[in-house]
Formats: C-alpha cells, sequence, structure tokens
C-alpha cells in the first residue's frame, strides 16, 4: 500500500508525493547491512537444520519403505486371492469329474482290456482259413496226408518293441567296443535281450512259423503244381520240396505207384488276423 | 568452519541413512514380499491353466458319458476274452459245445498249469518268475486240444475255436489223415491235435510289459552314466 504525504504542506509548488518504499530503498542504500548474528551460531543454526535433515530424510524413507511394503502386502494379497479362488474352482471341478467316476473307470478298463487282448492274442494267426485256402487251391493228382503248422504266437506289440531293445542294446555294445562305455555292462546288456526266434524261410525270409505238408501225388508235375499254388497265396512264403519219392502204397490219387511229398512254407506276416491288434492312438 | 564441516557430514550422513534405510526396507521388507507374491501369482496361474484343462476334460466327459452303457458292454466283452481266473469249467464246456456243434470228436483236452504270459520276455525278473496276481497281468494256460473228424468238420471246429468269447491262441496244428497211421485205412477220417494257449488277465493298467527288460538295458546305462 502506497502511502501519500505532503511534504511541504505551504509549498506553493506542485506537491511532491513520496512513498515508503522509496524511504526505505532509500535508507537501505543509505545504510550497509551488517549481520550482527555471531558466526558460531550462525554455524550452530546451520548445524541444527542438516541434524534436522536427517531425521526428516529417514522419516521420508521410511514412509517410502513403509509405503512400498504396503503395495507389496497388497500384491501378495491380492495373487492369494486369486489362488484361493483358482484352488476353490480347481476342487470344484474336480468334484464334478468325480461325478464321472464310472465312466472314467469303464474307458480305463477298455483300455486296459484291449492292451491286454492285444499282448496276448496279437500273434493269432487263423489256421481255419489257412486249411481252407489250401484245401480250396489243392491241383488235381495230389492230395495231403499231414498239415503241420506252427507260429510263434507273439504279438507284434512285443516284438517291435523287443527289437528297439535289441537295437539299443547293439548300439550299447558298439559303443562299448569303441571304449565310450563300460564293457562289461554293454554285453549284459546285450545279453539281456533274448531273440525273439523267428521262422526263416530257405532263403533266409523271416516269417512268424512254418508249415510242412505231406501229401500224396500222382505225379511229379503235380507236386510242381502244389508248390506253385501254395507261392501264390499272400500268406505263404517261399515254399520248399523237402523230398519227393516214388511211393510202392496204394495213394489216394488213383495211381499206383504214386509219389509221397512233403515241402515246407513260412507263415508271412499278412497271415496274422489283427483281430485284436491295438491300433495306434486309439 | 569445522561446525560447516559437520553440517556437511550430516547432510551426507542424511543421504546415506535414507538409503541404507531404503536399502534395508528393500531386502528385508519389500522384496520378500513381491518374492512371496510372484510365487503366489504363479501357483495361481498354474492352477488357471490346470482348470482350463480339467474344463476341457470335464465338458468332454459330460459329451462322452451318454456312451456309458455301450462303454461297459464292450468293457464286459472284452473282459470275457481273458478272465481273471482260469475258469476252467465253461472253458472245457465251451469247446465240449463246440466240438458238438462242428460234428468231431472231441479225444481230449490237456490244459496245463497257468504261468505268466511267455511270450513277454525277462519278464520273471520284475516281481518273481511265479507271481499270477500283478496288476493287469496277462498270464497263459498252455492247452492242447485232440479231435478226430472229416475235413470239413475239423475245419468248422477250427474256425470255431478261433471265434470262441473265451480267447484261445493256436500256435501248433497238426492235422494228419487217420489211415495213414493205420487207425482206419481208406477212410477220410482225420487226427488233429491243436496247442496253443488261453488267457486269463488280472483288472488294471498293464503297463509297460518289457519293463523288466528296459531297466536291464537302461540299468547299465545309468550306471555307466554315473
Amino acid at each position: 500500500m502506497k502511502l501519500g504525504r505532503k511534504s511541504d504542506v505551504h509549498s506553493h509548488a506542485a506537491p511532491a508525493v513520496v512513498t515508503l518504499e522509496q524511504i526505505t530503498n532509500a535508507n537501505a542504500a543509505a545504510f550497509p547491512h551488517v549481520n550482527l548474528i555471531p558466526a558460531s551460531i550462525a554455524e550452530e543454526g546451520k548445524l541444527r537444520t542438516a541434524k534436522l535433515s536427517v531425521l526428516a530424510a529417514l522419516a521420508v524413507s521410511f514412509a517410502a519403505v513403509f509405503g512400498m511394503y504396503v503395495m507389496a502386502q497388497g500384491q501378495v494379497s491380492s495373487a492369494q486371492e486369486q489362488l484361493d479362488a483358482a484352488t476353490a474352482r480347481s476342487a470344484a471341478l474336480t468334484t464334478q469329474l468325480l461325478g464321472f467316476k464310472d465312466f472314467q473307470s469303464a474307458s480305463a478298463d477298455v483300455v486296459d482290456a484291449q492292451k491286454q487282448l492285444d499282448l496276448a492274442m496279437g500273434g493269432e494267426v487263423r489256421w481255419s482259413s489257412l486249411i481252407n485256402d489250401v484245401s480250396l487251391t489243392l491241383p488235381t493228382g495230389t492230395a495231403l496226408t499231414e498239415f503241420k503248422g506252427s507260429v510263434d504266437g507273439i504279438s507284434p506289440t512285443i516284438k517291435s518293441a523287443v527289437a528297439d531293445l535289441t537295437a539299443q542294446a547293439a548300439q550299447k555294445a558298439a559303443e562299448a567296443s569303441n571304449g565310450t562305455a563300460n564293457g562289461g555292462s554293454s554285453s549284459a546288456a546285450a545279453a539281456a535281450v533274448p531273440p525273439i526266434v523267428a521262422a526263416t524261410s530257405v532263403l533266409g525270409n523271416s516269417g512268424l512259423g512254418l508249415i510242412t505238408y505231406s501229401g500224396e501225388a500222382s505225379n511229379y508235375a503235380a507236386v510242381a503244381s502244389f508248390l506253385d499254388v501254395i507261392s501264390k497265396q499272400h500268406t505263404m512264403l517261399d515254399p520248399y520240396p523237402n523230398n519227393v519219392q516214388v511211393s510202392n502204397a496204394s495213394s489216394s490219387t488213383g495211381s499206383n505207384p504214386g509219389l509221397t511229398f512233403s515241402a515246407t512254407v513260412t507263415i508271412n506276416d499278412q497271415a496274422l488276423s489283427h483281430r485284436f491288434t491295438t491300433k495306434a492312438g486309439s | 568452519m569445522n561446525k560447516l564441516k559437520g553440517a556437511k557430514a550430516w547432510y551426507a550422513g542424511a543421504a546415506l541413512a535414507a538409503a541404507l534405510v531404503m536399502m534395508a526396507g528393500w531386502f528385508f521388507l519389500i522384496s520378500p514380499q513381491q518374492g512371496q507374491a510372484a510365487e503366489i501369482q504363479a501357483t495361481a496361474d498354474a492352477k488357471s491353466g490346470n482348470i482350463q484343462s480339467l474344463q476341457l476334460q470335464l465338458a468332454k466327459l459330460k459329451a462322452d458319458s451318454k456312451n456309458l452303457p455301450n462303454l461297459q458292454k464292450q468293457a464286459a466283452a472284452l473282459r470275457s476274452h481273458l478272465p481273471s481266473t482260469p475258469n476252467m469249467p465253461a472253458l472245457l464246456r465251451d469247446i465240449s459245445a463246440e466240438a458238438t456243434a462242428s460234428g468231431v470228436s472231441l479225444v481230449g483236452v490237456t490244459p496245463q498249469q497257468p504261468t505268466r504270459l511267455s511270450a513277454i520276455p525277462n519278464q520273471g525278473a520284475a516281481s518273481g518268475a511265479s507271481s499270477l496276481t500283478g496288476s493287469g497281468q496277462v498270464n497263459e494256460i498252455p492247452l492242447t486240444i485232440q479231435i478226430t473228424g472229416n475235413f470239413a468238420q475239423v475245419r468248422n471246429f477250427l474256425t470255431d475255436i478261433e471265434n470262441m468269447q473265451r480267447s484261445i491262441l493256436l500256435t501248433d496244428v497238426d492235422i494228419t489223415r487217420a489211415d495213414t497211421t493205420q487207425d482206419a485205412p481208406g477212410s477220410k477220417e482225420l487226427k488233429a491235435t491243436l496247442s496253443g494257449r488261453t488267457f486269463m488277465a488280472n483288472v488294471g493298467n498293464v503297463g509297460d510289459p518289457l519293463s523288466a527288460l528296459r531297466s536291464q538295458i537302461s540299468g547299465p546305462t545309468t550306471a555307466a552314466a554315473n
């Protein structure tokens, strides 16, 4: 606020207005500023301020830590709430799943029984089909006196798994021979896999088993025809005559003297019925 | 002058103290809390994933469960192939009935003692060779059947045996014309000896039937690796 004051009330000149501010400024310019507070006291003040700043800094940092702690607690609580909700939901779903126990049990039972049936019957060959095929294709001038067949009956599932293990054992044995593994252990591993003895044909082809036919024929051409017929059957492999010889006994083929013969054939994988084989992924 | 230096030291101390409080607070209070929160959150997320899986499973079960009666029938049918006991009376009745139906003369049925499935190598090492009680274990009963009849009868009997509800796996078939053995000269009578096995299986998961063999193979590997 400016205070107006007449400097000279009796003057006839134009009145001059001097403000208090002007007076103060004039005084400040006129008088030197003198700090009368002793330096030691001023320094003590500064020291006190510094000490207070420690307290302030501590207070602020405690407050900050507390604030962040509260936030972290909030995060924990929030996560815990989510976990509780998820646990409750999971428990509820599990309870609902238990309601389908019968169905799950029946499903598992079906799967288990199919696997068991595959292990037990996977190697089945239908002999009725094999002898029927022979009877329908038996050439004129031949008759069978004996049909003797044998198969291993081992499920292809087991054979395949054993083949894998055999390969592993062989690899270990090879590593042992290269000095990269314990030789004793590897030879033990190799010995652990028993070979599944598959039937082998005269040409070295492996199969499920062998059939030996014994019979009578009117002549050698009939025996040859019989071998031709057998070789055309998709379930048979490499038929081979064991012997063909003249027989003095009366034969059922009407010729006397006729021939007796025997032949061996290997049964191949196509003879498997696959009625009980578990399909991959089923 | 010294007091001024002291003030500066106090300021430095204040900064240091504040930093120490913040660090201590971070390491001893906030960080563990955040770690705990992250851990709980991870568990919750995993549970959520599990919930999704359960929901899918539940939806599938709800849809599939309509098929329960059929599934139970299927399980019962499969189990009838491999009963859990030898059930020899029923087996003898079935074989005799099939012989009568096909017209062959049933000369003999010779079952042997049940044993573990011989097709699985080295399984005796797992739980005792003579044990027949393992969960899901398949056991076999070796069996020989002797019949006589003409060709059609023998073939029909073979077909019937193969189609029996109780599974019989024939591994050896020896069919001989009877007159070759002087039994019935000139006749078309055949003698057949059928060897094979029938089975019994315990309810349960089969697991890995080659586990014993597999452990024999992989065991040395582990030992060598160690």
